[in-house]
């Protein structure tokens, strides 16, 4: 950042050019924020660093996540901006990369394999189990044909359930059904007399489905598959919340909706930098209930993707979902592994979770996808 | 008026609000930029309290608009009084009056019936404009907001655009059942009220149980901290804390014993589960929160 960012000589500069650093770091700040900041400069606010910061956070936070991560990148921006102009020998010196700034390089190897080649990576995760080895064949499998019977699947599934009745009406322009309460009711406008009728249809039960994908590096076979089901599923329903984990958790439902399933990729591989990582599924779920618990309800639906292999503490992951079975209507966990018929659910993380899920079931081709329909 | 956010945040004080800079920069900001805030919290941490308190404070009116699912426009900005149009319409059945005059004249000022949002922009002076757990209502009526928040207007399509005559102080405050949309988060200034630390709430519960003994005011605060660690599915918030301190308090109790605990756990928790799992792990609890010698 220092190489990229220059010291301002004044402050509304310098707060357009934290404006494009936190843009950089996920921040949705719009034109508006910017002129409301200059509005408030105008009127001599603020008048001191803390009012300077507390304006900023005021305007530029939009949730609870950016609220939390705001102070840090604030002294973060301003510190960093003070060395750049400080000691240019550093600015000289190759920037040092960690590995999370370069996150396309695990998504280059997921790449290669899904158009015909495979990677040292993946044969190197082959070798953890016999029979999961078995699993990759059903994936290697996969033509360009049954990618397009997918999408078509995923589609019905999802206008089937986007369609679904709730018990309530909600008046209608249509004339099917007539409301007779409504219809009596506007009559009384005419002195009783009928003159128009109203009309009602049953409301549309809106689909509370939270659906996190494991992209650890043990799935990176399946992970293509599972982001196009993601994909495909976000297009048709807007309401679905998309989590992607291996380290950590990432709400990907608005990046789902950005271009086309390539561009889609692109972007995920930025916004993911711990993409065919480690797997802390306790963790992962543990920072879903913590950010995302106020908005599961006994209507909503837990769909997991993952084959249940875990490096974390497995207490933290017996509680998580020990909650999310609670909180929720169902807890649904889908295996890419289950298919085999020999499958055992032999991992710790796997035995962990079973005593609190509704529904296990495998998840490697068409097929398992359409018996999905049934669980929701 | 002249306004700093510490003169806020003293006005908040007085009226026994225990605020932080936070806070009050982000009310004096609102109400400097004329721009909603947007408050989300976990419950009873005072999100509500703050409306009521500005109102207070600045001594001016507090217009509540509690959402829910299925609110709709005709109870959020404004209805024609049907009742009395059909009145109208039934005295002037024999008089010599033309369709157009007749229509002017039911749809006017008279035939109105105000709802919050209409109102709080037609008082003659600021009001504060409560519009409470927005994430209730559905989806589709946050767009009703919009020109309200953006343009401190509403459109009558009968009447035309009603401007605002004074500017409200509008506060939006949401538990996050489900999420905003960026459009209405982009209309407001954000803040978040986390639970607050055991100075913050110590300090709360001694602002508002004057007569409460010191010590179980401390062991209350650090027992509800470590509740609030265990996995809930209600956590227990500022106001659980205020009810709890309030009865102990009048109970004349002096401080926390297991007994007291079990027998009052309803005051605090709202579900059995947490409940019971709460009674099982009291004697945890206690030696967390390193009372358990003045306990027992």
């Amino acid at each position: 950042m220092a190489g990229t960012y220059r010291r301002q000589t004044d402050m509304p500069s310098h707060v357009v050019q934290f404006t494009q650093y936190l843009r950089s770091q996920d921040f949705d700040i719009s034109l508006r924020e910017e002129f409301d900041y200059l509005k408030a400069f105008s009127k001599k606010i603020p008048t001191s660093y803390e009012e300077q910061e507390a304006l900023c956070k005021a305007l530029f936070v939009k949730n609870r996540k950016e609220f939390l991560r705001f102070d840090e990148l604030y002294t973060t921006y301003w510190n960093r901006l003070a060395l750049a102009e400080d000691s240019k020998i550093k600015e000289d010196k190759k920037p040092h990369k960690n590995r999370y700034e370069n996150p396309a390089v695990s998504l280059k190897a997921l790449k290669k394999w899904l158009h015909g080649g495979r990677m040292e990576e993946t044969e190197e995760i082959a070798s953890y189990s016999v029979f999961e080895s078995l699993m990759q064949k059903e994936f290697s499998l996969f033509a360009e044909q049954d990618h397009k019977d997918l999408r078509a699947v995923i589609r019905v599934l999802a206008l089937r359930l986007a369609n679904k009745d709730k018990r309530r009406f909600i008046s209608s322009k249509k004339r099917h059904n007539i409301d007779l309460k409504n219809t009596i009711r506007e009559s009384l406008k005419s002195g009783g007399e009928i003159k128009t009728f109203k009309y009602h249809r049953r409301k549309k039960k809106k689909l509370n489905l939270f659906l996190i994908c494991d992209v650890s590096k043990s799935m990176e076979l399946y992970s293509k598959f599972f982001i196009e089901f993601m994909y495909n599923f976000q297009h048709i329903d807007h309401n679905l919340k998309t989590f992607v984990f291996s380290t950590q958790l990432v709400h990907i439902s608005r990046l789902l909706h950005e271009g086309d399933f390539d561009a889609v990729l692109e972007n995920l591989s930025e916004a993911v930098p711990q993409w065919s990582s480690g797997t802390c599924i306790g963790k992962s779920l543990s920072q879903f209930i913590t950010d995302y618990s106020r908005q599961l309800n006994k209507g909503s639906t837990v769909l997991i993707l993952s084959d249940g292999w875990d490096s974390d503490d497995l207490d933290i992951l017996d509680e998580s979902m020990a909650y999310i079975q609670r909180k929720c209507l169902k807890t649904i966990w889908l295996n890419p592994l289950a298919g085999n018929p020999e499958y055992l659910p032999v991992t710790k993380g796997m035995q962990t979770c079973f005593p609190y899920i509704d529904v296990f079931m495998p998840l490697y081709n068409l097929e398992s996808l359409k018996k999905l329909t049934q669980h929701l | 008026m002249n306004l700093s956010a510490e003169h806020i945040q003293k006005l908040l004080e007085q009226q026994a609000y225990v605020s932080d800079s936070s806070i009050a920069t982000s009310i004096y900001l609102s109400m400097l930029l004329k721009k909603p805030l947007l408050i989300e919290g976990p419950a009873g941490v005072g999100k509500t309290e703050i409306a009521k308190v500005i109102a207070d404070a600045l001594d001016t009116g507090l217009i509540r608009l509690q959402c829910y699912e299925g609110l709709d426009a005709n109870q959020a900005i404004y209805e024609w009084n049907y009742q009395r149009q059909l009145l109208y319409l039934k005295m002037t059945e024999r008089m010599d009056i033309s369709v157009q005059e007749k229509e002017s004249d039911i749809f006017g000022e008279e035939y109105l019936l105000e709802r919050p949002l209409l109102k709080s922009i037609r008082a003659k002076t600021p009001q504060v404009l409560l519009i409470d757990e927005i994430d209730r209502a559905d989806e589709e009526f946050e767009s009703f907001f919009l020109e309200l928040l953006s343009e401190w207007q509403i459109s009558i399509p009968e009447i035309g655009t009603i401007k605002a005559e004074s500017i409200p102080y509008a506060i939006i405050t949401s538990n996050r059942v489900r999420e905003l949309s960026d459009a209405l988060r982009r209309r407001c200034l954000y803040l978040w009220i986390d639970f607050p630390s055991f100075d913050k709430e110590l300090e709360i519960i001694i602002a508002k149980v004057p007569n409460i003994n010191k010590t179980l005011a401390e062991q209350i605060t650090t027992f509800m901290g470590s509740v609030r660690q265990m996995k809930l599915e209600k956590l227990p918030g500022v106001s659980e804390t205020l009810d709890w301190a309030t009865a102990l308090a009048s109970m004349h109790i002096d401080h926390l014993s297991k007994e007291v605990v079990e027998s009052t756990l309803g005051i605090i928790l709202k579900d059995w589960k947490d409940i019971r799992d709460t009674q099982l792990s009291l004697d945890e609890l206690f030696e967390k929160v390193g009372v358990q010698q003045k306990m027992k």
